[in-house]
């Protein structure tokens, strides 16, 4: 899928960086990303893979937005300018984050990963806290299931990912995402070579979980990096006893468990969702949000499930109707 | 006992092939974001057209009907002792069986715990969409041409 794969390099070049520079700002147990512990988290086969973030730990370095930078630079697009021109001009947005590559304060196309920071009180304690946001990956991704050309698809490790060179960008994913995580850049995939004036709008870019490492057994960037180590990466099974553990030591809440049907991405907290996510539009953080989210897709799935009876349908329909002719004949 | 001439399923059955037709070409391209682009969702009434979900809801009913449908027919054909299908009715049934197959696929991958390779989803998202437009040239052709589904005697 991507021409070049990031140097071993690149990893460690970031393991020494950030050591450097967060050693100052981070305070006593900070543990080297060198020494973190690798592919302990393989699943068997067809069993999917979740993350657990305990948020009650983060401390908002930075590092992991800055390691999932670096190493998926690779895989960022690169558009042409000028972009060709979309009709209708007054419908077809150009989304165009190449001269704002640094930006690493919210989604881009160019960021996968970043950080919303609340100040909040719960029970009388005064919190600070500091939220990685990027994919869920659902269990049940609307993204994956709707999109037109197959572009965004589940693995069976339950990472979904957006095909770069089969993405022709309509955004679809994003407007049924609960979270509007995928991000556009105009300017670059398929739709270059098929009718841009007219379709596509470019290539949807979000986390894929460094699905590129997993199948190398390596831990995905932004988890290996962690000075607090606050991420787990494991069958999600057992990351959602992990997450349970976490949540009964804060006498804490777990998000993303049951949202959309369950996802593989569990965030725990000390302090309630419902008041983080108050916090977030009080205090202006950039999306996504974390409210309580429904099966997206569980009209679809119920729909299906209906679709199968059809043929039953017909054929008691046919019979009925046979029937009612011979009797009418008989008679 | 022949009381079907020719296997006629009757106006009724006609209209609602042709509606469920209808409202599965409407549906299924309001899969692709084109009716935000072009406007259509910004006439009066049309707004739901471009509300993905809700699209999506109404081509699995229409999904629902037209496999009734099809099924009705073909058990008549069978009680019908098999009357010979025409080129241009083998033609159309080829194309709606590859589509009710790359459709059954679509259907059964939302289901959580179903699997299928990329591979896999890809031709079946992808031929889903082309057949359904060579479908849409099909019927054309052969309305145009007025080709009947069964040959004629």
């Amino acid at each position: 899928m991507f021409k070049n794969t990031p140097s071993e390099e690149a990893m460690s070049d970031i393991s020494r960086r950030n050591f450097l520079k967060k050693a100052a700002a981070s305070a006593g147990g900070l543990a080297l990303a060198a020494s973190a512990p690798r592919a302990a988290f393989a699943s068997p086969k067809g069993a999917e893979l979740a993350t657990v973030l305990d948020i009650g730990r983060c401390i908002g370095c930075g590092a992991c937005v800055e390691a999932c930078r670096t190493i998926n630079n690779f895989k960022f697009p690169k558009p042409q300018k000028p972009f060709p021109v979309m009709s209708p001009q007054d419908r077809v947005k150009v989304e165009d984050w190449s001269e704002k590559q640094n930006v690493d304060s919210r989604l881009t196309p160019y960021n996968w990963l970043f950080l919303q920071t609340v100040d909040v009180s719960y029970k009388g304690q005064d919190y600070l806290l500091n939220i990685p946001r990027r994919c869920m990956h659902c269990q049940n991704p609307p993204c994956a299931n709707l999109c037109p050309f197959g572009a965004a698809r589940k693995l069976d490790n339950g990472i979904t990912v957006i095909h770069p060179e089969i993405c022709f960008g309509g955004a679809k994913c994003r407007d049924v995402c609960p979270w509007k995580i995928p991000q556009r850049q105009t300017g670059v995939g398929l739709y270059l070579k098929v009718m841009p004036r007219f379709g596509g709008n470019g290539v949807l870019f979000k986390c894929d979980r460094c699905f590129d490492r997993i199948e190398k057994g390596k831990l995905p960037a932004c988890i290996e990096i962690c000075p607090e180590q606050i991420q787990h990466i494991g069958p999600r099974e057992a990351m959602l006893e992990k997450a349970k553990a976490i949540a009964k030591e804060y006498d804490g809440f777990i998000y993303g468990d049951t949202q959309n049907g369950g996802t593989n991405t569990f965030y725990v907290s000390p302090v309630p969702f419902e008041v983080l996510d108050r916090a977030l539009k009080e205090q202006a953080q950039p999306a996504p949000h974390l409210e309580p989210v429904e099966n997206s897709m569980a009209l679809s799935e119920n729909l299906g499930k209906a679709l199968l009876l059809a043929p039953l349908a017909g054929a008691l329909a046919a019979g009925a109707s046979i029937a009612g002719k011979l009797k009418k004949s008989q008679d | 006992m022949r009381f079907h001439k020719q296997m006629n399923l009757g106006r009724i059955y006609k209209w609602l092939w042709g509606l469920c037709i209808l409202g599965l070409v409407f549906t299924g391209f309001g899969q692709l974001p084109i009716y935000s682009r072009y406007k259509l969702s910004t006439l009066p009434g049309l707004k739901w057209s471009a509300d993905f979900y809700f699209t999506h809801a109404l081509h699995e009913i229409f999904a629902f009907l037209l496999i009734a449908l099809a099924v009705y027919a073909i058990v008549i054909w069978f009680f019908e002792r098999r009357p010979a299908l025409s080129k241009a009715g083998f033609l159309r049934l080829v194309i709606l069986a590859g589509i009710f197959a790359t459709g059954i696929v679509r259907v059964l991958k939302n289901f959580a715990g179903f699997y299928f390779s990329p591979n896999t989803l890809l031709v079946a998202d992808i031929g889903h969409l082309g057949l359904a437009v060579v479908f849409l040239l099909a019927i054309a052709i052969t309305a145009a041409l007025s080709k009947p589904w069964l040959k004629a005697g």
